[in-house]
């Protein structure tokens, strides 16, 4: 609402005001009369001007002043003064053509009254709610407005992509907009005001009307943003009604960020609280880690004072942190952090993705156990992978025989070897399916190696058709065929750039696989080479896993691999440029309530599914290689494919300006600042002022016909 | 010579002169002296008292009330008159004014023929009668002698004649020295504006009184004057002196003629309070008005002034 002003029209006028120098001088001068009189009774006239001077002392100030207004209201007159008050709102319906616009944001949620938290979805959710408020007062409105006026509805939140009509077009049935008034049901959504204007304006039709809008104005740049619908609703003649909702007291606590860091044992988690509007209080915090074990923590959060800045984002308000010590290990996974707040319970709880915590695990897959464990096709490799033994340090390896081999979660296993196993077929899906989600598969090679099974088992893991296994040197020669250096500008290497490359070097194969050349379709490339270009190691991505294939053994069948210094730091850099470092990382993704989230898929020829927190499914939307969902809720979202593990996870978190209650620039304002004129009602005082001097001039002139004896 | 108007002295012959206060002159004749003595005319009685004498006791009240009285009895002898003629400058105003003023309009012309026609009578009466100018220019005498016959009457017209308005009168003092001047008790007239402030002359009236004299004020004003009956605003100045004031006549009349009431009141409270009598005179009277009220008067007001006790 615009304040009072004033003004004038012809404001250069003012410099007539030099005229009221006029009366002032002529005061001041006081023209004595000429004539002279002899006069016989002066002495009279003494007393009678010792008795008329106390009135004159009032009197003449007074004459002054009245001509000097006088003249001044003449002057005002002639500048056009007028007087700039708001305008009195015209009674709602009044063009025929009304919108109620109802704000059922997750900020609407805010409780008024301190009540217990109520429980979204519940029959009777949102009671002592603003958006209870706002749907009663929205409902009483609706019943106010004049018969024959035509009314139409939207849900600032709920639809698809936010806004949406209650009503697909304007009725004359008000009872009926009543009802979809009263349906509206409070949600985790933003503030999309102005979505709801461009629906409200849409049914409108381009036609002047009425735009009510219930809400509370809450989150940063929400209102600000309402500017083009705004203008273009004036620009039709419309008008923008706000009815503000808001509580008495705006207070609100939330966990606005977590982060995992390193640390003592597992690490720590920063669990960061904002505090909006007057006041601190205690927050009891709660982190619930993915296997269901959970930590509380206390601490003290202040608030932010009114007003912010318009348009921050995040305002730096007073933050509080609390540091939780990560037990060594845990599952990755989507965790929560969450605190008690009984004013605004829907944004309390955010969901984030732990990374696993702790040894990284490894499945070898043995196709040749031998008779004793030195005779074993992985002895070395276990050896490498675990040198010190399973101390809950480094890499876990987790050895088993092909049959051996159920399921390959990605969360559970980063790296597979598949090392000299004779048939892969039985494990082929599985392995398919572990490398789309983000698994590492390297595949040794060995005499049980049949590349026609393999060619058919896993050509879609494959860089390369296999080929059979052909002798680099003659067996009665000492030695073998020696490994190029690597290229440290790969990433697999760099960490040999330091030293160590040479060691590769010293490695001698005497057997190896070869390969078919490489199809153009395939995205697969040699990371190490025999001296001469024979591949010896041979990289292929496929999905967000990436499968690496040996042409030698991890024994000493073929070569003395196994027994050189290089061995061990190769192998554990394996495992971590496989998914030691990001095993699952590509997987997680973190969403917002009422924000389309976009996952890309391992493969096409995959129909994922994407489920929300209580495992109903989600409606998707395919675009080639994406999945494309709108969460409607906060939650850890899972994306699977049919009969396969998960492939992503997503923790979907409420809006965050939603938390921000404060006060913010209102539509009143916006509106104002867009046409002052309109919310203003012009009162032109110059008809007044030229009256008011003409009284003046007429009492003068009264005053003076008496005095005359007139 | 004076234009006399025929019909005002036709009209003051036919009047008397009754004078209120008994003299000590020797001229006994149609006055009433205010001093008691062996007198026809019967007063009042008043307690004995050792002194008086026996031959005025009432025996006839003795004998009813057992109580002695003595009969008082009043004198009539000569009057001897004083005119006193204010002519300051203020007198000088009316519809006219410097030089010797016309003697009908301005308040000194009225004046003039008013203490001229008193002189006349109390000459034909046989009074004697004398004559105080206050104020004025080209004054012959400024005070004469009360006394008799058609020599002294043509000082007095000679010095009323040719007497100027001007300067201030002080009446204060003039009545003062007329006061002086006066032998035994007689009457004093005063013809004047009485534009000084009472506090001025008011002790000067309270000592004639107290020397018996029975005081006569006529006090002349200029009706017009006195309404500001002026078309136009002015610089009001007075011929006696001071700074002139910047007036507009229709802005302050009315307040003008409170302050002429307030003042009109002042000036007879002060005359009566010490037995003195006064007589308004408007200027735009005829002459016979003021001398019929003034001779006619006089017996209504035949009692005891408090002073004779």
């Amino acid at each position: 609402m615009t304040g009072w002003g004033f003004g004038f029209v012809a404001a250069g006028a003012l410099a007539l005001a030099v005229l009221a120098l006029g009366p002032l001088l002529a005061h001041l001068a006081r023209q004595s009369p000429v004539e002279r009189r002899a006069f016989g009774a002066m002495m009279l006239i003494e007393r009678l001007a010792r008795r008329i001077r106390r009135r004159r002392r009032i009197q003449d100030p007074a004459l002054l002043a009245v001509r000097l207004l006088t003249v001044l209201l003449v002057v005002a007159a002639v500048a056009r003064p007028e007087l700039r008050v708001p305008d009195t709102a015209p009674r709602i319906g009044g063009a025929g053509r009304v919108v109620v616009v109802l704000d059922n944001s997750l900020s609407m949620s805010l409780e008024e009254t301190g009540a217990l938290p109520a429980l979204l979805g519940a029959a009777d959710a949102g009671e002592g709610t603003l958006l209870a408020r706002a749907r009663r007062e929205a409902v009483d409105l609706v019943g106010a407005l004049p018969p024959g006026a035509r009314v139409g509805a939207v849900a600032v939140a709920g639809g698809e992509e936010g806004p949406e009509r209650l009503l697909p077009t304007l009725v004359d049935d008000h009872g009926r907009v009543a009802r979809a008034l009263e349906a509206v049901q409070p949600t985790w959504a933003g503030t999309d005001l102005a979505g709801a204007l461009r629906e409200a304006r849409a049914l409108l039709g381009g036609e002047p009307g009425e735009v009510v809008v219930f809400t509370d104005e809450a989150g940063p740049g929400t209102v600000t943003a309402t500017v083009p619908e705004i203008e273009r609703i004036l620009a039709a003649g419309g008008r923008v009604l706000p009815r503000v909702v808001r509580a008495a007291s705006s207070r609100n606590v939330t966990v606005a960020s977590v982060a995992h860091g390193g640390g003592i044992e597992g690490g720590s988690l920063r669990v960061g609280l904002a505090g909006y509007g007057e006041g601190s209080e205690e927050a009891a915090v709660t982190v619930t880690l993915p296997d269901g074990s959970r930590m509380t923590a206390f601490t003290q959060v202040s608030g932010c004072p009114e007003p912010i800045s318009e348009g921050t984002a995040l305002p730096a308000c007073e933050r509080a942190d609390v540091l939780f010590t990560v037990p060594p290990e845990v599952p990755g996974g989507v965790a929560t952090a969450s605190l008690e707040d009984d004013r605004l319970t829907s944004d309390d709880t955010r969901w984030f993705h732990l990374p696993r915590v702790g040894p990284s695990r490894v499945l070898v897959v043995d196709g040749d156990p031998g008779p004793t464990p030195i005779q074993s096709e992985v002895y070395f490799l276990e050896r490498a992978l675990a040198p010190w033994g399973n101390q809950g340090m480094g890499v876990t390896p987790e050895v088993t025989a092909p049959d051996g081999v159920t399921s390959l979660d990605p969360e559970r296993y980063r790296v597979v070897f598949l090392a000299n196993v004779s048939d892969p077929r039985p494990l082929a899906d599985a392995l398919s399916a572990f490398v789309r989600a983000g698994g590492g598969l390297v595949i040794t090679g060995g005499d049980n190696v049949t590349p026609e099974r393999y060619n058919a088992a896993l050509s879609t893991l494959l860089p390369a058709p296999l080929r059979r296994a052909r002798n680099l040197v003659s067996f009665e020669v000492e030695g073998g065929l020696p490994l190029a250096f690597p290229d440290t500008g790969l990433d697999l290497f760099a960490p040999f750039a330091r030293g160590g490359r040479a060691g590769f070097a010293a490695v001698r194969t005497r057997r190896a696989l070869t390969f078919d050349p490489v199809p153009e379709e395939v995205e697969a490339r040699t990371l190490l080479a025999f001296e001469g270009g024979l591949p010896f190691l041979l990289e292929r991505t496929v999905g967000r896993g990436r499968v690496l294939v040996l042409a030698g053994t991890v024994d000493l069948a073929w070569g003395d691999l196994p027994l050189q210094a290089v061995f061990l730091p190769f192998v554990q850099r394996l495992v971590a440029f496989l998914g030691g470092e990001s095993a699952g990382g590509t997987a997680r993704f973190d969403g917002t309530v009422g924000e389309p989230v976009s996952i890309p898929l391992p493969g096409p020829s995959h129909r994922p599914r994407v489920t929300d927190p209580d495992g109903h499914a989600v409606s998707t939307r395919g675009i080639p290689g994406w999945i494309r969902f709108t969460p409607r809720r906060p939650g850890s979202y899972t994306v699977s494919i049919e009969g396969g593990p998960p492939i992503a996870w997503v923790a979907v978190n409420p809006p965050a300006p939603e938390s921000d209650v404060r006060r913010q620039t209102g539509l009143a304002e916006v509106e104002a600042a867009i046409d002052p004129t309109r919310l203003t009602r012009r009162v032109a005082l110059g008809p007044a002022a030229f009256a008011g001097a003409l009284l003046l001039l007429l009492a003068q002139a009264a005053a003076g016909w008496r005095r005359l004896g007139g | 010579m004076i234009p006399w108007d025929p019909e005002v002295l036709s009209r003051i012959r036919r009047l008397a002169l009754v004078a209120r206060h008994a003299v000590q002159g020797v001229l006994h004749g149609e006055h009433s002296s205010r001093a008691l003595g062996p007198s026809v005319e019967f007063v009042d009685y008043k307690a004995y008292t050792p002194g008086d004498p026996v031959r005025d006791v009432d025996w006839r009240v003795w004998a009813r009330t057992d109580r002695l009285v003595v009969r008082r009895y009043q004198a009539e002898s000569h009057l001897p008159v004083v005119l006193v003629l204010d002519a300051s400058g203020d007198m000088a105003t009316g519809t006219a004014g410097g030089g010797r003023p016309p003697l009908d309009t301005s308040k000194a012309g009225y004046a003039l023929c008013l203490t001229a026609t008193l002189a006349w009578y109390l000459h034909l009466r046989g009074e004697p009668t004398g004559l105080a100018v206050l104020g004025g220019d080209d004054v012959p005498w400024r005070a004469l002698q009360p006394r008799t016959g058609r020599r002294h009457l043509g000082s007095i017209l000679g010095v009323l004649a040719s007497v100027r308005p001007a300067g201030r009168a002080e009446l204060g003092r003039g009545l003062t020295r007329v006061a002086a001047g006066l032998e035994r008790r007689s009457m004093v007239v005063l013809a004047s504006d009485l534009m000084e402030e009472v506090a001025g002359w008011a002790p000067a009236l309270d000592a004639l009184g107290r020397r018996r004299t029975d005081v006569r004020v006529l006090h002349l004003y200029d009706p017009r004057e006195l309404d500001l009956a002026f078309p136009r605003a002015a610089r009001f100045f007075s011929p006696e002196g001071g700074a002139p004031v910047a007036l507009d006549p229709a802005g302050v009349r009315e307040d003008f003629r409170g302050v002429v009431r307030a003042w009109m009141h002042e000036v007879k409270e002060a005359v009566t309070a010490w037995q003195g009598r006064y007589l308004p005179v408007p200027t735009d009277r005829p002459l016979t008005d003021p001398l019929f009220r003034l001779l006619s008067g006089g017996s209504r007001r035949r009692r005891v002034a408090p002073h004779a006790a």
